[in-house]
């Protein structure tokens, strides 16, 4: 077999003794970015990257892979712990994360996290070994046309992230989307809703936003029950999970593999959708409907698992197509050029211990990760006891370095404190931020989309149809819209009807 | 001069920064007189005496980012002083370079400006700041090329032949740009212009989701930089056609010019060079010109010569001052033939 | 039956919604529409502006409809507001001309002031220690381009023609 031989080569590369000293380093400085609010891992491995220059090829991807899923796994300890998601994949994941946290039970969301995304890491690494070459090819079968409906899709999902009401979620969603639409035009270069300001000409940040309208807006809604309470959370209960929490999760968290696993395959953003796309099937799905949205498990370990397989199956376009789905591949392409290799669909036959030794060691890492974040669980969860009035200054300076370093501009800190006062009048006003933010990532990528199928088509809107798999996901996603507004709209008749 | 350094010492770790002395018009002033006056005794016999800023306008990952920061690990060899890589992505280049243009011109913050530098002036009308003057060119750091490619299915073995298609069946064929005012979008609208086809532009946000759509066949050509072909073209997945310079390149001596190929006229160069605000000292642009060339020669960066299609030529301020003029004017004609100005 | 702030949660939040939709709408309304099968820029921000408008609108219409009471705004944490915000406001404006040190030192500060149960005591060990830890951890330790100590803090900076006239 050779696949048994290739593992093999891949096993004695990732378990040199230098490979998991530097697998370690770049999980630990990950986990450690991850946690730090703002600070993400495109900052992280570019003033890293003329330290590789002196390190053997596969020593420095491996860091640097390491340090991208490192920071995924510490991305979510600050979405439980303080609401504050530093990157699109853990908006969801703070939505019952940090419920759960603030009823005391932080220990048992963190190690759903911990053990989803082990668990999802594992599969989805095992998928990359076997099959990664055919699976690139199906990525390529994804056109604009496809890419459309899938964002369709994802919008369609993204209304199920509310638990409030059905018509409030949809402004936020349209809201999102104008908001997502600022900046220039990609296809005329036109500028929108820039008013001449260049730092508008590529859009707003979503680190800033999402830091500004979660992090921030939950703090001045915080210092408004003050008086009620001065520390987070009173009474931890259980850093483990339960028995019966344990079986809740299994099923969330199979489904969620599956999710993130496929979408993390497609470059133009699948690995962003894989999270809430697993997160409304549970909602819909799971026999403890009502509890989402005020901290049910199965809301953390269905997005973190699908968040954690998408980002390892995301490796697959770059590792076989030579393509890079984000700006964390982009720079690992970088860093192979620099290293004298080329990226492409060769690298597997060329470069067999590089390509064995990074899925190897991706598997490694995350068993590192487990093992050091499960420890760790007691000392973030001890966090929350440190009275309020001291933990959320520093969680604003930390916002404020974060919005900060993105671009290394003062100008997102301005919009990071704008979108801090938008998102507390969204509180005040009863609005649900999550699929704000979900309408501003898929907003450009739904228009940029559609306006590129429609001008590759020449105007003929039956394209969407006549492509086997856009009509599949339109139909999913209208049959989705159905399962989602019917109950309500029945709700509302017989409403009507008792008066 | 001994109070001077002290004050050096002090704020070792003073940055200053662009904004600043937008917002402080008058000091920003001062300090600039202040700064010709008193820096050449003192200052500039021991420049470099702190960290150098290298602005790279762009976010880290992609081609120019990555020459920056080689470059930047070289002069560091070079210079006994840290040069370090600032990323200011925005604005197709246009933030960056504004901050590089209101700097203080000492010579601790220079611009690595490339193709977009060029093409800024003529594409966009709101730029805030005067490309011709505000900038002290050092040196030209690199020339460079875009490659064309098509799909491995694509039936067009040849440029000629991809023409004669295009004639016939104006208005059918798709090319992909990284977005508007790239290299890869002027590249194509200049072969437009000169072999007299109306291929359409599909804009993309950057160079890979535009080489996955190639990859999958939803557009038919595009014009790139050989770094993020060049292992597509090795395993046979994309087939190149021609190169833009003027002359055949020595990574792929067999593929010929689109000069060659059927396009009389037709040159594209993509360049990356290093500039300082204006009103640098002399000195300082000299030693940070010696340093450039002696960055150009290294091992390190030497390897980008096959990897990247780069061409290293020694050169003086005056010749990145001349190279970019006519890259200038080459793009403003091309931006008016075609209609390209954003609104 | 019900007060009148209650029920007008809903109804302020469709006026916001509709008045953020005419916003979106007038900067828009110059931007080339285009045809559904040629798009113009102007096309998704026009159709979604009107969207958002009906959305609003329909809210609007359902608050003043309703008959049952909701949940009200609340008290505003107006100190909160203008402290947080405000500390982050100024972050902004004076991280790069006095540095990341001094800077976050006033930022914790402010911060800190926001809450009903700041001391001093408490707020500057806790504002010194922020400071000096995220200065070693972001400048020293990852090597961030921020300023430790900006330009605004030296006397070259307000007295160039002192520190050069003293050569």
């Amino acid at each position: 077999m050779e696949l048994f031989s290739d593992l093999a080569l891949g096993v004695s590369t990732a378990l040199s003794p230098f490979n998991l000293l530097y697998c370690f380093i770049g999980v630990l400085l990950g986990t450690a970015i991850g946690v730090l609010p703002g600070l993400g891992p495109v900052a992280t491995i570019a003033m890293l990257l003329p330290l590789t220059f002196g390190l053997d090829p596969v020593s420095a991807l491996i860091m640097l892979a390491g340090i991208y899923y490192g920071a995924q796994y510490g991305g979510s300890t600050t979405a439980i712990l303080i609401n504050l998601p530093g990157e699109s994949s853990s908006v969801v994941t703070a939505i019952d994360g940090y419920q759960m946290a603030k009823k005391g039970r932080a220990g048992a969301a963190l190690a759903t996290a911990a053990l989803g995304s082990f668990f999802a890491g594992t599969v989805a690494t095992i998928l990359l070994a076997l099959a990664a070459p055919p699976l690139a090819a199906v990525a390529l079968k994804f056109g604009p046309t496809e890419y459309f409906s899938l964002m369709v899709l994802g919008l369609v999902a993204s209304v199920a992230l509310a638990s409030g009401s059905l018509l409030k979620a949809f402004i936020m969603i349209v809201l999102g989307l104008l908001l997502g639409l600022v900046g220039t035009d990609i296809e005329s270069g036109a500028q929108r809703f820039t008013f001449d300001t260049p730092e508008l000409m590529d859009g707003m940040n979503f680190v800033a936003l999402s830091m500004g309208v979660f992090g921030l807006g939950e703090i001045l809604r915080n210092l408004e029950h003050e008086q009620t309470r001065s520390v987070m959370v009173k009474r931890v209960s259980g850093l483990m999970l339960s028995k019966e929490e344990f079986k809740r999760i299994i099923g969330p968290v199979l489904r969620g593999t599956t999710i993130g696993s496929v979408l993390g395959i497609l470059p133009g953003g699948g690995a962003m959708l894989s999270s809430f796309a697993a997160y409304a099937l549970e909602k819909k799905s799971s026999p403890n409907k009502a509890e989402f949205g005020q901290g049910a498990i199965e809301g953390v370990a269905a997005p973190e698992a699908a968040n954690n397989a998408g980002a390892q199956t995301s490796f697959i376009p770059m590792l076989t197509l030579g393509i890079p789905s984000n700006s964390v591949m982009a720079l690992m392409i970088g860093a192979m050029i620099i290293q004298g290799i080329t990226p492409g669909p060769n690298v597997i036959t060329d470069e067999p211990t590089l390509f064995w030794g990074m899925i190897v060691s991706m598997w490694i890492g995350n068993l590192m990760l487990v093992l050091l974040n499960l420890p760790l669980i007691g000392l973030w969860v001890r966090m929350l006891t440190i009275p309020y009035h001291l933990l959320f200054p520093a969680i604003i300076a930390f916002c404020c370095i974060g919005a900060y370093s993105v671009n290394n501009s003062t100008f997102d800190v301005f919009i990071m404190a704008t979108f801090g006062l938008i998102g507390y009048g969204l509180i005040k006003l009863d609005f649900e931020p999550a699929p704000l933010l979900l309408g501003f990532i898929l907003g450009p990528m739904l228009e940029e989309n559609l306006r590129r199928a429609m001008l590759l088509s020449r105007g003929d809107p039956t394209v969407f149809v006549t492509h086997p798999i856009s009509l599949v996901m339109l139909l999913v996603a209208v049959i989705m819209l159905a399962v989602i507004v019917l109950p309500s709209i029945r709700a509302k008749r017989e409403e009507a009807f008792s008066e | 001069m001994k109070i001077s350094n002290r004050i050096f010492a002090l704020t070792g770790a003073v940055s200053t920064k662009g904004k600043l002395g937008a917002r402080v018009p008058t000091l920003a002033a001062i300090m600039a007189v202040a700064s010709i006056t008193a820096a050449p005794s003192a200052a500039l016999s021991e420049y470099p005496e702190k960290v150098i800023e290298i602005v790279v306008p762009f976010a880290p990952g992609g081609g120019t980012d990555t020459i920056a920061r080689v470059l930047a690990e070289e002069m560091t060899k070079g210079l006994g002083q840290s040069v370090i890589v600032d990323n200011r992505p925005g604005a197709s280049t246009m933030i960056g370079s504004k901050i590089v243009a209101e700097a203080d011109p000492d010579g601790y913050t220079l611009l690595m400006a490339s193709f977009a530098h060029a093409v800024n002036p003529s594409l966009n009308p709101n730029i805030q700041y005067d490309t011709a003057t505000a900038f002290a060119p050092i040196a030209l750091v690199a020339k460079s090329y875009n490659i064309l490619v098509v799909n491995q299915d694509s039936p067009f073995k040849t440029v000629e032949e991809l023409i004669t298609y295009a004639k016939e069946h104006p208005g059918e064929l798709n090319y992909g740009s990284f977005g508007n005012g790239t290299s890869a979008h002027l590249s194509a609208e200049l072969f437009n212009h000169l072999a007299g086809t109306d291929i359409t532009h599909v804009s993309y946000k950057g160079a890979a989701p535009a080489l996955t759509d190639l990859l999958g066949g939803q557009i038919q050509m595009v014009f790139t930089s050989v770094a993020s072909v060049a292992g597509q073209i090795s395993s046979g997945a994309l087939r190149p056609l021609a190169v833009t310079s003027a002359e055949r390149s020595a990574a792929f001596p067999d593929l010929p010019t689109i000069a060659e190929a059927g396009v009389p006229g037709y040159v594209s160069d993509a360049w990356y060079g290093l500039y300082a605000p204006a009103g640098t000292p002399q000195e300082v642009i000299g030693v940070l010109n010696a340093s450039v060339q002696k960055a150009i020669g290294s091992e390190a960066l030497k390897k980008f010569e096959k990897s990247e299609g780069l061409i290293f030529e020694p050169g003086t301020p005056e010749d990145l001052a001349a190279f970019v003029k006519i890259q200038e004017d080459r793009w403003s004609e091309v931006a008016k033939a075609q209609g390209l100005s954003v609104e | 039956m019900q007060d009148p702030i209650e029920k007008s949660r809903d109804l302020v939040g469709g006026v916001v919604v509709m008045a953020l939709g005419a916003g979106f709408l007038l900067s828009a309304r110059a931007l080339p529409f285009g045809s559904s099968g040629k798009m113009g820029p102007g096309y998704f921000p026009i159709i979604l502006s009107v969207i958002l408008i009906a959305l609003g609108g329909a809210l609007a219409i359902a608050a003043l409809r309703r008959s049952s009471s909701e949940g009200s705004f609340g008290h505003i944490a107006w100190r909160g507001v203008l402290l947080v915000v405000g500390a982050v406001i100024f972050f902004g404006l004076a991280m790069e001309g006095l540095g990341l040190a001094p800077a976050l030192f006033a930022v914790v500060l402010a911060a800190a002031a926001a809450s009903r149960y700041a001391r001093v005591r408490t707020g500057l060990p806790l504002a010194i220690g922020l400071a000096a830890f995220c200065s070693l951890l972001f400048i020293k330790a990852l090597g961030m381009p921020m300023p430790l100590v900006g330009p605004w803090l030296s006397t070259e900076f307000w007295w160039p023609a002192a520190s050069s006239s003293l050569q």
